[in-house]
């Protein structure tokens, strides 16, 4: 089980952020392991296993993407354009976790096919429901936003 | 017939010698005056009588009487007479006995010739009284033969000279016959004939005369000696009634002359044209105004048909005329067209009257034909600014106005051509819109003008005719291949600038003058009107669009803002409360009660921060936002807030009720779900502590728009204070009893002024507060 243990990758360039969500996932009590990349471009990297993230054993292919939508080079919105266009990534669950509450960032997330929108900071209910997607998704049931 | 005449009047003449004789002198006043008779003088004084008469006979009779009487009592007698009178009288004498010729021979009776004795003492027309006494006194005296004897006379004198017209003549030798009296011894028989005093012209001379005598006999139908007394008082009575009747005709006669002139008076100088045409059409008569009207004198129409004044086309017109006037009928007020003597039409409003004779048949008719050439063409001239003013009044589409003007101009100046040219971006006059004029003639005149385009004030060119008028030969040869024979400039300005010109064309000689010119004017003004409203609604649009892209520019940098704030500055914000949240949890037991409550207050300072952020970004986004307004069910979104609202903040066990179902307004659903969250919010916020909070929600219809009304059991507002509620950032309660960013209330009204309602709050500051949002109903609520 723990070699199939499922990884989350989270891409997100402020430092604080990440200490919070890692300190949210472990209230929450999630223990699968967590991946973080500094910004969209790296996203991309990560999840076609280009440069540094070639090594799929190190840098396996996550279960679940928590995306932030302002980061530098390319933004969560890139990141999710360029998804819907790799096949073998688009069932993968994103869910969005941003400082905004407009609500265009909010439908423009859902046309993109992000899976679910939360605002900053992260909590343990959030997170509780964004694993739900993950064993849903594994279960292939369709769960909406 | 003479002789018959005097033989009829000589039986007669024997009756008046019987009946005067047996009579005794008596005054012509007297009420028989047939009973006097010339021979009864008034003894020695002189006796001036006068006889009118209508036949000879009647006077040779009388005369006869009076002379034969004289020589009887061996008095003189003198006759002075025409030669016919002084012969009809010698045979009355001689038929009365007398031997003339041995009286003559005594020298007892004198026969003069009248005329000629005249010409002895007229002098100038007048008789001269010298030679008069000379003469007649010298007659006087050798018929008086030495003064023993009484002269009676008889003259005519007078009458010849009444008779010739010299009445003053005739009346100065009545007077001179009077004064000769004074030193002869004589009685004067004058006669005049009554036929010379026919006229009213003689009445006072016929007084006159009469006056100048002693005694006045009339003529022989009053005064006949076989008369009786019966008889003449009848003939008296029937002359009176004659004299009465005619003086009425007389009078009837001068109020119908007097009629006749003034009617032939009012015809004569009319304005309109009055004339008369038998049944054939015949024209009978001709007034002043219809030879000013048609140009053909009376004397070279009369005569002729009416027909010459009807042109060809309407020529049918005339037959249905005429069978109307036969039937008896009237024509009134019937406008139509009829041709002058020159050529030319006239449009006239025609009256035809039936003219009848004394037993009512119709015999012609008398025709009324006023010019209305000057009222059509004002009428047209009106009807065309009309048309145009209509036009400018409903469209900006210039190339409508353009043809709608210059219809109306041609129309108004009769012209066949026209054009209208406006100056382009390169500052050349250049054709814009025109009516018969071809490409050829148009490409060769543009861009000329008469005037400078800065010119201060242009004004109209007209060239009345071109081959007169100095005009550039270029423009000359291309005007004369158009056939153009004259032309008229008009400016176009608009505040005194000029901006493009209209023309008018004639193939003639055209003499334009400023008053036909002024209905052009009228249209002119009109189209620079129209030129220049276009032109400003063009800068405004354009202006608008600048001012449109630049305010879109400044939204879109201001939501652009908007986003950045709402990420880079929540972000510290979110780290200085999440790492004192971290430390409280991680560190709290290591921390005394007075560092816990700093974590709380820095906690709470941090919230406060991210609420002010975002309710900052709120009302910013309500402002920008696109609104578009849907029914939206108010019952439906009011339910969902509440209970969302008492999930959220369930410490506080707020009461909310909604009464009854809740109306639809027109709306914009997130603004509005704002707007009522932030009053419910504040409705169980600002309560006095340990108070439950109850909140009552209902809807008002008001009119056209419906009222959501929300009252709570709060602190309330006073009302001072109520106009600066929903202003940003006030703040009526202090900051440390009720939290809040001050903005929520702005949101509240920024939200229903977008959708296009209003917000307000009703509170006595004591028992709580009514908060409302007023918006136009949804159709079917």
């Amino acid at each position: 089980m723990s070699t199939t243990k499922p990884v989350i990758l989270l891409a997100e360039d402020d430092e604080n952020d990440v200490f919070f969500m890692k300190r949210a996932l472990q209230k929450a009590s999630v223990d699968f392991p967590l991946h973080v990349v500094k910004d969209g471009q790296e996203a991309l990297d990560y999840l076609s296993g280009a440069g540094k993230f070639s090594d799929r054993h190190q840098h396996p292919l996550p279960a679940l993407i928590l995306l932030d939508l302002k980061m530098p080079f390319l933004n969560g919105f890139d990141v999710l354009a360029w998804i819907n266009t790799q096949p073998s990534l688009k069932s993968i669950p994103v869910v969005v976790l941003t400082s905004s509450s407009e609500e265009r960032d909010r439908q423009k997330a859902a046309q993109f096919g992000a899976k679910s929108y939360f605002v900053k900071p992260p909590t343990p209910d959030m997170l509780q429901q964004a694993m739900g997607l993950l064993n849903s998704s594994h279960e292939n049931t369709t769960i909406s936003s | 017939m003479q002789s018959s005449a005097i033989k009829k009047a000589g039986t007669r003449s024997k009756l008046i010698f019987q009946t005067s004789k047996e009579s005794d002198s008596a005054p012509a006043s007297t009420a028989k005056p047939s009973r006097q008779s010339p021979d009864q003088s008034r003894g020695p004084a002189f006796d001036h009588l006068v006889q009118f008469y209508e036949s000879d006979a009647f006077l040779a009779d009388r005369v006869g009487e009076f002379i034969g009487a004289g020589f009887q009592a061996g008095e003189g007698g003198i006759i002075i007479g025409t030669p016919e009178h002084n012969s009809a009288i010698a045979n009355r004498l001689a038929q009365n006995g007398l031997d003339l010729t041995a009286l003559a021979k005594a020298g007892q009776y004198v026969a003069l010739d009248a005329k000629d004795t005249l010409s002895q003492f007229m002098v100038k027309g007048l008789p001269d009284k010298k030679r008069f006494d000379q003469l007649i006194g010298g007659v006087l005296t050798n018929a008086r033969n030495g003064q023993r004897r009484r002269v009676r006379a008889f003259g005519e004198m007078v009458a010849l000279l009444w008779k010739d017209g010299n009445g003053q003549a005739a009346i100065q030798l009545e007077e001179l016959w009077n004064e000769l009296s004074r030193n002869h011894s004589f009685s004067l028989f004058c006669a005049y004939p009554m036929n010379d005093f026919g006229g009213e012209r003689n009445r006072e001379a016929f007084s006159h005369i009469c006056h100048a005598h002693s005694r006045v006999f009339p003529t022989e139908s009053y005064a006949a000696p076989n008369q009786t007394e019966e008889e003449r008082l009848r003939a008296i009575a029937a002359l009176e009634q004659k004299a009465m009747s005619l003086e009425s005709e007389i009078e009837k006669r001068k109020s119908f002359e007097y009629r006749d002139r003034l009617f032939a008076s009012i015809v004569q100088y009319s304005d309109d044209a009055i004339a008369s045409k038998d049944l054939n059409g015949i024209i009978t008569s001709w007034n002043a105004g219809a030879e000013r009207i048609f140009g053909y004198t009376a004397a070279e129409i009369i005569g002729k048909s009416v027909t010459i004044l009807i042109p060809p086309e309407l020529q049918h017109e005339e037959p249905g005329i005429l069978a109307r006037l036969r039937r008896g009928e009237r024509i009134d007020h019937y406008e139509t067209i009829r041709r002058r003597k020159d050529g030319t039409n006239l449009e006239v409003s025609l009256t035809v009257s039936p003219l009848k004779d004394d037993t009512g048949k119709v015999i012609g008719a008398s025709k009324i034909a006023r010019d209305i050439t000057e009222r059509k063409r004002a009428e047209m001239i009106q009807q065309a600014i009309y048309d145009v003013t209509k036009t400018v009044n409903r469209t900006v589409d210039l190339r409508e106005i353009y043809e709608a003007a210059l219809s109306a101009l041609c129309r108004c100046q009769y012209a066949q051509r026209a054009a209208i040219l406006l100056y382009d971006n390169n500052g050349v006059m250049r054709f814009t819109a025109w009516r018969n004029l071809s490409d050829e003639y148009r490409s060769k005149v543009e861009g000329h003008s008469p005037w400078q385009r800065d010119a201060p004030s242009p004004q109209p060119v007209c060239l009345d005719d071109v081959s007169q008028d100095p005009l550039d030969a270029n423009l000359r040869a291309a005007v004369r291949r158009e056939g153009i024979r004259s032309l008229a400039f008009l400016p176009i300005t608009y505040e005194g600038r000029l901006i493009g010109k209209f023309m008018i064309y004639y193939d003639t000689p055209h003499h334009f003058t400023p008053e036909e010119l002024r209905p052009a004017q009228t249209i002119v003004t009109q189209v620079a009107f129209a030129i220049e409203r276009r032109r400003t609604g063009e800068n405004l649009e354009r202006m608008v669009n600048e001012r449109t892209a630049s305010l879109r520019e400044a939204i879109a940098q201001m939501e652009e803002f908007s986003y950045s704030v709402s990420h880079d500055l929540r972000a510290p914000v979110r780290a200085m409360q999440c790492y004192a949240e971290v430390l409280r949890e991680d560190y709290g037991a290591k921390l005394d009660e007075p560092a816990k409550k700093y974590l709380d207050r820095i906690i709470n300072g941090g919230a406060r921060m991210d609420q002010l952020i975002q309710d900052i970004l709120t009302y910013s986004r309500l402002s920008r936002r696109e609104i578009k307004l849907s029914p939206i069910s108010l019952d439906k979104i009011t339910r969902e807030i509440a209970r969302q609202h008492v999930e959220t903040i369930r410490s506080t066990h707020a009461e909310i009720t909604l009464e009854g179902k809740l109306l639809s307004v027109m709306g914009h659903e997130a603004s509005l779900t704002q707007a009522i969250a932030n009053l419910l919010n504040n409705a169980v916020k600002f309560v006095a502590p340990g108070t439950k909070p109850k909140v009552r929600v209902w809807t008002e219809r008001r009119n056209r728009d419906v009222r959501l009304w929300i009252e709570d059991n709060g602190i309330g507002i006073k009302p001072e204070y109520q106009h600066r509620l929903f202003s940003v950032f006030e703040r009526i309660h202090p900051e440390k009893n009720y939290e809040g960013t001050g903005i929520g209330l702005a949101i509240v009204r920024k939200a229903a002024e977008r959708m296009g309602g209003k917000a307000g709050v009703e509170s006595d500051g004591v028992t709580g507060s009514k908060f409302w949002i007023q918006l136009p109903a949804a159709e079917n609520s």
